[in-house]
């Protein structure tokens, strides 16, 4: 049954149509998938705070608002992306609210904060500019229809904050003095930022499975050039400098990529190139301010928790004990396994909704056993009624990201 | 489908909506909300991308699907 469902979907692929749903993909494609709209929804969804803390140096009313429905516009483009990895499996609770910040998978600029509104509007005309590239790719390659769909409101939308950031650079360079001096600044330092946005060269990257299964339909080295070619111009068109200038029909940097950043100062050293080693340790020890743009939204939700009152924390504390058993043969629990469906209330009765990842899965005997003692000691709870389920069947598709992590950890592929 | 929430629970709904009078329908994305006044406001607020002339949710639980892509041609 998996070889001509899998021949079935190479067909598709190779046909150019699109993917609909989980039962067309293989697994190796529902990964790659996932992986890249789990970069996708946290780009969009980091970009909010981050802008909040610059928009709310805004030099008017006007110009706030502005800030504000580009912010709402983000959260809706995280939205989507969060939405269709909902629709795969995962929790999107889970995902926004419950993941370490160093988990979240975005490019490292949106950890240097932007501290005015100057610098605010040079990230919509850079970091923007270079979302409408690689969300421009991917609407026009994506193979999972849902997807290529959805991107059509934020294609137009990233448009909109890509004018803002251009009209008030504009602005401010024809301002002078000091405001030009200090957009001169952020440029500086925000440029070879966004030129890194694109990762690393072809050339040291590993074989790549989202241009194989279409999830995107450019390289690094393809997008990099095509960002280089909108912001070098028109920075030159409102009279500020860029380290990068045009060679016949291509751009040149003009410094060694890559280079040393001091992220606390908001200084490139250009006379100290360093490795892509050191570039790649950078970015995965995070940047300043990661905690803390994650925590603007992590920390609103698990104040709300408790302000919901009674009637819900039976059901919060029965998940909480559910996600502290154990499968006996893995080290990960039920709830990231994937494995709980349902969990309701009848007064004094819990009743769970339960699959297990096989059929005469010889565990399923010590796996009830243990959520029924377990349940039954906690507060509330009188009796325990297990339903054992199989449609739908459980997939690996199910288990949360911390699960597969947890997996991972251990040594299992998944 | 049902999602998790950790506060009640919800449902998944679709929003249709168009432009003007002249095109059909279309569906322009999903909302998971627990009741439809707030489902309503999700839509209103995520999906505000145009001037619709129409826009209309509708729980996916009520969508009766006849087949779906690849079954009709197997």
């Amino acid at each position: 049954m998996e070889s001509s469902n899998s021949a079935a979907f190479e067909g598709l692929l190779k046909r150019g149509e699109l993917i609909e749903s989980v039962s067309e993909m293989t697994p190796d494609y529902l990964r790659e998938l996932k992986h890249t709209l789990i970069v996708s929804g946290d780009t969009e969804l980091i970009s909010a705070p981050a802008y909040y803390l610059a928009a709310r140096k805004a030099p008017s009313v006007n110009a706030f608002m502005t800030g504000i429905a580009i912010i709402q516009d983000e959260l809706a483009h995280a939205h989507i992306a969060y939405h269709i990895l909902e629709e795969l499996g995962e929790s999107q609770e889970a995902l926004i609210f419950k993941r370490d910040p160093k988990a979240f998978r975005y490019p490292y600029a949106f950890d240097v904060p932007l501290e005015s509104w100057t610098e605010l509007v040079v990230a919509n005309a850079m970091y923007d500019q270079a979302g409408f590239c690689l969300l421009g790719d991917i609407h026009e390659q994506c193979s999972y229809g849902p997807w290529k769909r959805g991107l059509v409101k934020v294609m137009a939308e990233e448009n909109f904050h890509l004018r803002n950031g251009r009209n008030w650079s504009k602005r401010i360079s024809q301002a002078g003095g000091a405001a030009k001096e200090e957009l001169q600044r952020a440029v500086d330092w925000m440029f070879p930022l966004t030129v890194e946005w694109f990762g690393l060269p072809d050339n040291l990257k590993q074989h790549s499975a989202q241009l194989d299964y279409r999830l995107k339909g450019l390289t690094n080295d393809q997008l990099r050039p095509q960002w280089l070619s909108t912001v070098v111009p028109f920075m030159a068109s409102i009279g500020i400098q860029v380290p990068a200038h045009q060679e016949n029909s291509h751009y040149v940097l003009d410094y060694p990529f890559p280079s040393t950043f001091d992220a606390e100062a908001k200084r490139w050293d250009f006379n100290d190139p360093c490795t892509w080693d050191d570039v790649l340790s950078r970015w995965r020890a995070r940047g300043p301010r990661n905690a803390e743009m994650v925590a603007l939204f992590q920390e609103s939700f698990s104040k709300f928790l408790p302000q919901r009152g009674r009637e819900i924390s039976l059901q919060q504390r029965i998940w909480s004990a559910l996600a502290q058993i154990d499968d006996p043969e893995m080290p990960i629990n039920l709830v990231d396994l994937g494995v709980v469906y349902g969990v309701a209330l009848e007064g004094r009765t819990v009743r769970v909704r339960l699959t297990f990842t096989a059929m005469g899965c010889p565990a399923s005997d010590m796996i009830i056993g243990d959520i029924r003692e377990r349940l039954l000691a906690e507060p509330g709870v009188d009796e325990v009624a297990i339903d054992v389920v199989w449609d739908p069947p459980w997939s690996s598709s199910r288990m949360t990201v911390e699960g597969r992590e947890a997996l991972r950890a251990w040594g299992l592929s998944v | 489908m049902g999602f998790v929430r950790v506060h009640h629970d919800v449902q998944e709904y679709e929003v249709f909506a168009r432009k003007t009078r002249l095109e059909p329908l279309r569906q322009v994305g999903a909302v998971v909300a627990p009741d439809d006044e707030l489902a309503m406001a999700y839509a209103r607020a995520t999906y505000d991308e145009e001037r619709w002339v129409e826009m209309m949710i509708v729980p996916k639980a009520a969508v009766i699907q006849l087949w779906a892509p690849g079954e009709a041609e197997a």
